[in-house]
């Protein structure tokens, strides 16, 4: 066996638990070769991916399989490590947090269950990825249109539950989830929200039901499985406008937030908006070598070149609005009146009517051009996020700024940051892109993160998501009252999961035998 | 229109993605390998800064051992991931490199 076992999983009990998958699920379900193993790991680790390796991949097709490999890991004690399509690239991709665990895949669990054109809401399985409900959808003409991440390439509920971002009216993807059907770690099948009777018929359209509502509690968590998924779908828009603007000079952005938020505030501009600099338009048409072959980070002329040769700013995004091209006019102009005291710099404005050709990159149509960026420095590429969320407030927004700014020329690493918008928060999307065989620049990569992490939390902003390596340093940060949150989620984690079965380390959450042994 | 059917009426359709009926190889090339390897799109940019534009395409090409297609897939390349047995079954890669490799 090619996987480092942790010292906390068992050899014997692990070669049982893969025997009795076998049973249960088939061989043909069961990945145990070195392959296999090296395909489950982090497919952008920065230097040694046998940190994280997975023993071996059950991929269940059904509830009864998946309870089946439950029942299995609790009689042997062989930690699973839940994955819908485990493409969390950049945060780990398919692999545990534990090395040694086993991946519970959960691709072949793929139905389309129901899409429902006039309750705009569908019921998945987790394996469905954002393609094949996006080819469903054309395929059978429903006007329905989906959120998806920039990365198309995974599961629409594995991206919901990591709590991704999309960039249309409904890109705050957790909260579009109406309704699961979970697995416990001990088994037991338990619905949410309405869908907890039996004869719902309004599971995916109230999400409370009556009492506590939990589907939260498996966002981010390693508390059950999510075996079904109801989401809300957006009716497709008689028109979009797209409206591209820049800032010139990197302090443009204290003015620029603090408009945008306003118009964000009062739902003016209801979607997403990234706020990016040159060197993510660069990183997707070519190449470092292309522009800079020196060490260190790349320097401000070189930058410079980049803006010319793209006709961009240092930041760069734009506005989308959705919905009916009347409501869209008066939006636009709300919106430039907003920023016509500031610049007068014009608005690059796109109309796109329903019933047009759609044109590359829409934000409704899957793609996963964007993964381009991980090709920067050629060969195996890779790269981290360290995404800290933020108030919109401009000041605040310029001065995390200047603080990543100086921490990726001290470490030599080529700055690429960028601000996604929503409603009352920005995210702080700093990606560490390397070359994973390059072990100084992985080095120098994974000190950065570590500076990045303890400087955000010095100024008092927490990451909302991470790469399974910082997991338990992101946890730390969350620090009030001696972490109490922390422990609250371990006394869940415990009653929840009493033989700690279940994706151990996931958002620093450890059962209580895992727990024992790490002190 | 087909989505004017009765609500439950298609709730009682399921569609399974991957099972529903024999999939053709060139229909797993569309939906597994395309998404990356069409015209235009991250995988043909890749190789045709490797290999030039002429053998970028890779449905186009007729150079294609079937091994090699094998150990690219399981293995991955460059910035190409390895694809997992999860994602792509052996049956569903067999497939997959039979439309690549056929006389065309
Ligand atoms: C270039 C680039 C751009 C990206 N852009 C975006 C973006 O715009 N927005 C964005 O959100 N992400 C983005 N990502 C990150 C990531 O690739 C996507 O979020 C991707 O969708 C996650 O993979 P997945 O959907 O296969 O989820 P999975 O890997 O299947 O799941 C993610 C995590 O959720 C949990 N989980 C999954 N399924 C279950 C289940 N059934 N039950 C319980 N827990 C479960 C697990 O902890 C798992 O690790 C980007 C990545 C790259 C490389």
């Amino acid at each position: 066996m090619a996987a480092k076992l942790s010292p906390q999983i068992d050899e014997r009990a692990l070669s049982r638990a893969l025997s009795d998958f076998e049973r249960a699920v088939g061989k043909d379900a069961v990945f145990t070769s070195a392959v296999d193993q090296a395909s489950y790991s982090d497919l952008y680790a920065p230097a040694d991916s046998t940190t994280h390796q997975p023993s071996a991949a059950v991929t269940p097709r059904s509830l009864e399989e998946l309870q089946a490999v439950m029942r299995i890991a609790n009689e042997q004690g062989v930690p699973l490590w839940t994955v819908s399509r485990g493409k969390n690239l950049g945060y780990g991709g398919a692999a545990p947090v534990l090395s040694g665990s086993v991946v519970l895949d959960l691709s072949r669990m793929n139905r389309i269950l129901d899409v429902d054109p006039r309750q705009a809401a569908c019921l998945i399985e987790p394996g469905v990825g954002f393609y094949d409900l996006y080819n469903h959808l054309q395929e059978q003409e429903i006007p329905l249109w989906m959120s998806l991440p920039s990365q198309a390439w995974g599961s629409v509920v594995g991206n919901a539950l990591d709590r991704g971002a999309g960039y249309t009216p409904y890109g705050e993807h957790a909260s579009q989830i109406c309704g699961m059907e979970v697995v416990l770690p001990t088994g037991e099948v338990v619905r949410t929200g309405a869908g907890a009777m039996n004869n719902s018929r309004t599971w995916q359209n109230f999400r409370n039901g009556f009492g506590p509502g939990w589907d939260q509690m498996f966002c981010q968590s390693n508390f059950g499985v999510v075996s079904k998924m109801g989401l809300w779908l957006m009716p497709a828009p008689e028109a979009v406008l797209t409206l591209k603007y820049d800032f010139q000079k990197p302090e443009d952005i204290i003015w620029g937030v603090d408009v945008l938020a306003e118009l964000r505030l009062r739902r003016i501009l209801d979607s997403h908006v990234t706020i990016g600099t040159p060197i993510r338009v660069a990183s997707l048409f070519s190449q470092r070598k292309e522009w800079y072959d020196g060490d260190g980070a790349i320097p401000d002329d070189i930058v410079q070149k980049m803006m010319e040769k793209y006709n961009i700013g240092f930041w760069n995004f734009s506005i989308r609005l959705f919905g009916h091209p009347a409501m869209l006019r008066q939006q636009a102009e709300l919106i430039k009146a907003a920023f016509a005291p500031h610049s007068k710099q014009e608005f690059v404005e796109t109309w796109w009517h329903q019933g047009e050709p759609v044109p590359k990159f829409a934000v409704h149509v899957p793609t996963v051009f964007f993964l381009n960026v991980t090709n920067w420095h050629g060969g195996r590429g890779g790269h981290t996020d360290f995404s800290p969320i933020m108030p919109l407030d401009g000041k605040q927004i310029y001065e995390q700024y200047l603080r990543t700014r100086q921490r990726y020329d001290e470490f030599g690493i080529d700055f690429y940051s960028g601000f996604t918008l929503a409603e009352r928060y920005a995210t702080n999307v700093n990606m560490v892109i390397y070359d994973r065989d390059n072990k100084d620049m992985t080095d120098r990569a994974r000190k950065l993160f570590r500076a990045l992490i303890d400087d955000s939390h010095r100024a008092g902003y927490g990451a909302y998501r991470t790469h399974i390596d910082y997991m338990d340093a992101i946890a730390q940060t969350y620090d009030f009252n001696n972490h109490a949150l922390l422990r609250l989620n371990e006394r869940v984690k415990d009653l929840l999961d009493p033989n700690g079965i279940l994706s151990p380390g996931k958002s620093g959450i450890w059962p209580r035998r895992f727990r024992e042994e790490k002190r | 229109m087909k989505y004017v059917l009765p609500v439950t009426l298609l709730s009682l359709l399921t569609f399974n993605v991957s099972l529903a009926e024999p999939v053709s190889g060139e229909r797993l090339y569309t939906d597994k390998c395309a998404i990356c390897h069409a015209a235009g799109e991250l995988g043909t940019m890749a190789l045709s800064r490797r290999l030039g534009n002429e053998r970028a395409i890779l449905n186009e090409r007729t150079d294609l051992p079937a091994e090699y297609v094998r150990h690219v897939v399981r293995h991955g390349l460059n910035a190409m991931p390895p694809i997992t047995r999860g994602d792509v079954t052996d049956q569903e890669l067999d497939l997959i490199v039979e439309f690549l490799t056929a006389p065309h």
